[in-house]
């Protein structure tokens, strides 16, 4: 029974603060993402968890264990953390064989000749690698790899797993099928699980929470449903879903929000103290029509790109650009003129000074 | 102490007891600083202070005091022109003749072999850089069988013997033989370094030129050569500052006619008890020298802006060499055994003749090599495999190759993966800088000062003057520049990830060393190994002083028997110390299978 509680962590680099004041706690058995741009501080928070780098300040709990701890002045080394942790590279010794980089940590817990056997081939069998435990890293694809480094990490039986960006060196199609996998190996194992990553896709495809960071913060903790479709702030709502959300620019009158130089009223009732607000809105949520609709905007295609399962067309809407995400294909062409409407429902509104959520 | 203070004292404690880096990086600033930083510190209060010499000299002097004496002495006194200002220039004109014609012959052949159809390439760019191996003074001892004159006694040359002319002094001894010996010594550095550099020249960058319509030549001059410019610059500062603190080569062919440079004025100081002159002149090659390491870290942090290799589509494709091509082969030809085969040939001839001055197929014998002691011949002296004395000296410099080539190797991969490790701090840039420091100290210099420090006993170690022990440190300390670079570039290339994995999976350091850093550097730790094993094999400036009757090793013997003008035994043993440094190459290259160790890792 581990859960993880990190607990007014700060880290920073020869002054330049990495991590700032984070707090987090993750569900025994949970799959948590740290999702983020590069230089977030999601991987220094994931090493801290597992001692890799020492926090400056805070406290870091596994079950009932401190491992960390400023203000106690407790500190145990990651050798004795018992974890679980998977490398962007891998990190598989590629001097020793497969067999034997399964084997050398089973070695060191005192485990017998036999069970060590035992435990490699049920872990080779569990990734799909029964027969190539006497390859050398080098031998293998990345995918291989890839699954090598899970097989160590499970062999280990630990009850936390730490995973740094584990499919970014796969190429798209590989990293897809490894999700499936990861997702299942999960279900299964049911260990508490902290993963990091850039990619909000793969964030949302895997996660029970999703953890925002910028800038060594939390932005926004939650399920992926609530990550996409209620963004605290700009950030989130721009870092996550691709295509990028579409960011309006709206005024309140009367009480109720206009976009779009004032020509589309959206009806939502808004009370702020400020008359200017941001309006997003989803590409899937906008919709498009050929032929002159009531209520609906004019606007002229920019540039259309089908994708096979969907469209994205771009319009030009006076200086504003819209995203729009249609099914399958399309037969429209740039310069085009359509009539395209954002669902007022699917919006959400942010403060012009704080770029935070307000309804 | 507060309870406060006392706990985050604890937490201090506890997270560095697993930082085993931190602790292997102070362990080792300590003992640097002992064996490096104190010395220094030590020869510039000598150079400051009446010695006990000094008082039979100087009116009113007291050991110990406080003084500018040596200093006045040596740079404006009555003697600070045979003292100083003489070597001084014989020295910079030695560093400046030996580094253009080594920078020439170097560049020259790096081109003809990495960028031209020459063919045996392979053969030649191992070939090219074996005299390297080699002490740099066997040319030397070469020179005088064929060039001597009669002018200091002893059997002349070759050229009096055979065609009855006196070569005259210039040519027998001093400033130009000292350059054409070194010079051919030193190539091997340009030639490194340059065709390192001309190997990451894309010929894509060189066609380009041709299809923008410059030809042949303005291609070389625009668009090769300055891109090899900075190897260029590198191999100039490292090839001066070499040739301005190597020893023996102008002892053998400068002393004899007075002739000095300061390391032989160095070693005359101290000969004639002057510790104080040879202190002054050591701190002078010591600060030549960080001018020279100042300059070449400047060129070579420009180097690094030079992007030549691209990940994608690199080739080469030689310049053909058209109907030029054979006779740039038998030159390159030529040039090798001019200065390899012929040298080892007529050393190797010499040990044979019992006259040294006698040609003739009855003068042949196998004396020197095998005789039992003739008092009418070289002193008594016994030939070379039956003498006691040149067989303590194989072994002591086996013992003193093996052991440094062993420590140097073990320290040299743990002050790499402290520096690597707690890189960013202060702690891993003092020790980098530490590790470094020994390269400045010119060789000779670094004996004085060693001299100067382990006559008595200082701190935990007895007087170490005399014993084996002392060979061993410093020839240790001297190398751990190169020996801490190799551990460094090893640890770099060992992704800090398959130590934490490691770690990770519950595993103390001593293991995660043992079972995964120490396996995956290991072709660094024996080519490193090997480095050190010849290094140490032919050094002779750095032990020259600290050598006893009981520590002779080869290059020592050696050294003595050219003195006495005992030429063959001379001969001799420098031809066994050859067999041993080439023997152990070959071996080390065979069974452990590592790369070729004489590489640009010294630059």
């Amino acid at each position: 029974m581990s859960g993880i509680k990190l607990s007014n962590i700060f880290k920073s680099y020869s002054g330049i603060p990495a991590v700032r004041s984070l707090s987090l706690e993750v569900k025994d058995g949970e799959f948590l993402t740290l999702l983020g741009p590069s230089g977030c501080g999601k991987t220094t928070t994931l090493r801290m968890i597992a001692g890799l780098e020492d926090a400056d300040k805070g406290e870091i709990v596994v079950g009932n264990t401190v491992f960390y701890s400023s203000l106690k002045g407790v500190y145990i080394p990651p050798e004795k953390r018992k974890l679980g942790f998977i490398f962007q590279s891998y990190a598989l010794w590629p001097h020793m064989t497969v067999r034997k980089n399964i084997a050398l940590g089973l070695e060191q817990q005192g485990l017998g000749r036999e069970d060590i056997e035992k435990r490699i081939e049920e872990v080779l069998v569990k990734v799909q690698l029964e027969g190539l435990g006497e390859r050398y890293p080098s031998e293998l694809s990345g995918g291989q790899q890839q699954r090598v480094a899970v097989a160590r990490m499970v062999a280990m039986e630990p009850e936390i797993f730490l995973m740094d960006e584990p499919l970014s060196n796969l190429d798209a199609m590989l990293r897809i099928d490894m999700r499936t996998e990861l997702k299942r190996l999960h279900h299964e194992l049911k260990a508490t699980t902290v993963y990091v990553t850039h990619d909000q896709n793969e964030a949302l495809t895997l996660s029970d929470r999703i953890a925002v960071m910028n800038k060594g913060e939390i932005k926004q903790i939650g399920s992926p449903e609530e990550i996409y479709t209620k963004p605290d702030d700009l950030f989130v709502a721009r870092f996550v879903g691709s295509p990028r959300i579409n960011i309006l620019q709206g005024t309140i009158e009367k009480g109720t929000v206009r976009v779009l130089k004032g020509r589309f009223n959206t009806n939502t009732q808004i009370k702020y103290k400020n008359d200017s607000v941001f309006a997003t809105i989803r590409p899937e949520d906008v919709r498009i029509n050929q032929r002159k609709t009531e209520g609906w905007l004019e606007a002229k295609v920019y540039s259309v790109l089908p994708a096979g399962s969907e469209t994205l067309v771009y319009l030009k809407y006076n200086d504003s650009s819209i995203t729009v995400k249609m099914n399958g294909f399309s037969s429209l062409k740039e310069d085009d003129l359509v009539w395209f409407y954002p669902d007022p429902a699917k919006m959400n509104f942010y403060s012009t000074e704080t770029e935070k959520l307000i309804k | 102490m507060n309870d406060q203070g006392h706990n985050r004292l604890k937490f201090g404690l506890a997270k560095l007891r697993y930082k085993n880096y931190y602790i292997l990086a102070v362990v080792f600033i300590v003992i640097f600083t002992f064996l490096v930083l104190v010395p220094l510190i030590k020869i510039l209060i000598t150079s400051l202070s009446f010695q006990a010499n000094d008082e039979r000299i100087v009116r009113g002097a007291r050991e110990g005091a406080f003084t500018f004496y040596h200093y006045t002495r040596v740079f404006v006194g009555r003697l600070s022109r045979s003292l100083f200002y003489k070597p001084l220039k014989n020295t910079i004109i030695i560093g400046i003749g030996v580094t253009t014609l080594s920078m020439f012959m170097g560049t020259i052949l790096a081109w003809i072999i990495v960028r031209t159809n020459i063919p045996f390439k392979k053969f030649l760019n191992t070939v090219i850089v074996i005299p390297y191996m080699m002490p740099s003074w066997v040319l030397a001892l070469a020179w005088l069988l064929v060039f001597k004159n009669n002018r200091t006694g002893g059997a002349p040359g070759m050229i009096t013997d055979l065609f009855g002319i006196v070569p005259p002094d210039w040519l027998s001894y001093g400033i130009f033989p000292i350059i054409i010996c070194l010079g051919f010594h030193y190539y091997a550095y340009s030639f490194l370094l340059v065709s390192g550099a001309l190997e990451t020249v894309n010929s894509e960058l060189e066609e380009a030129g041709a299809l923008s319509g410059l030809d042949k030549l303005k291609v070389l001059k625009k668009i090769t050569f300055p891109l090899v410019l900075p190897a260029l610059g590198s191999s100039f500062v490292l090839t001066f500052s070499r040739s301005m603190g190597t020893f023996g080569t102008p002892a053998l062919l400068g002393l004899p006619v007075r002739i000095f440079t300061i390391p032989t004025q160095i070693y005359a100081s101290i000969n004639a008890r002057n510790t104080g002159d040879s202190f002054v002149l050591a701190l002078v090659l010591v600060f030549m020298a960080a001018i020279a390491i100042y300059f070449n870290s400047k060129i070579i942090g420009k180097r690094k802006s030079y992007v030549t290799m691209g990940g994608k589509g690199f080739r080469s494709k030689p310049n053909n060499l058209g109907i030029w091509r054979i006779p740039i082969t038998v030159a390159v030809f030529m040039f090798l055994i001019i200065i390899i085969i012929i040298p080892v040939i007529l050393l190797a001839w010499n040990t044979l003749m019992l006259l040294p001055d006698d040609y003739s197929l009855s003068n042949l014998t196998t004396h020197f090599w095998v005789g039992e002691s003739n008092f009418k011949i070289s002193s008594g002296e016994e030939g070379i495999f039956r003498n006691p004395g040149i067989w303590g000296g194989v072994a002591n410099s086996i013992k003193l190759g093996i052991s440094a080539a062993l420590l140097n190797a073990f320290l040299g991969l743990f002050v790499g993966y402290a520096i690597v490790r707690s890189r960013g701090t202060r702690i891993s840039r003092s020790l980098e800088a530490l590790s470094f420091a020994p390269y400045v100290f010119p060789s000779i210099a670094m004996g004085a000062i060693y001299l100067g420090m382990f006559a008595r006993p200082v701190g935990p170690f007895p007087a170490l003057y005399g014993t084996f022990w002392l060979l061993l440190l410093i020839v240790v300390v001297k190398n751990m520049p190169f020996s801490s670079r190799t551990g460094m570039s090893a640890m770099l290339q060992i992704d800090k990830s398959l130590e934490e994995s490691a770690q990770i999976e519950g595993m103390p350091w001593f293991k995660r060393f043992w079972k995964i850093i120490f396996p995956l550097s290991r072709s660094g730790f024996f080519s490193g190994m090997l480095l050190t094993f010849i290094t140490s094999m032919r050094e002779l400036s750095l032990i020259i002083l600290l050598i006893t009757p009981s520590t002779r090793v080869l290059t020592t013997i050696i050294f003595g028997y050219e003195d006495q003008d005992m030429v063959q035994h001379a001969n001799g043993v420098t031809l066994i110390l050859m067999l041993i440094i080439v023997s152990a190459n070959f071996i080390m290259r065979r069974f452990l299978g590592s790369k070729s160790v004489i590489g640009i890792k010294e630059s």
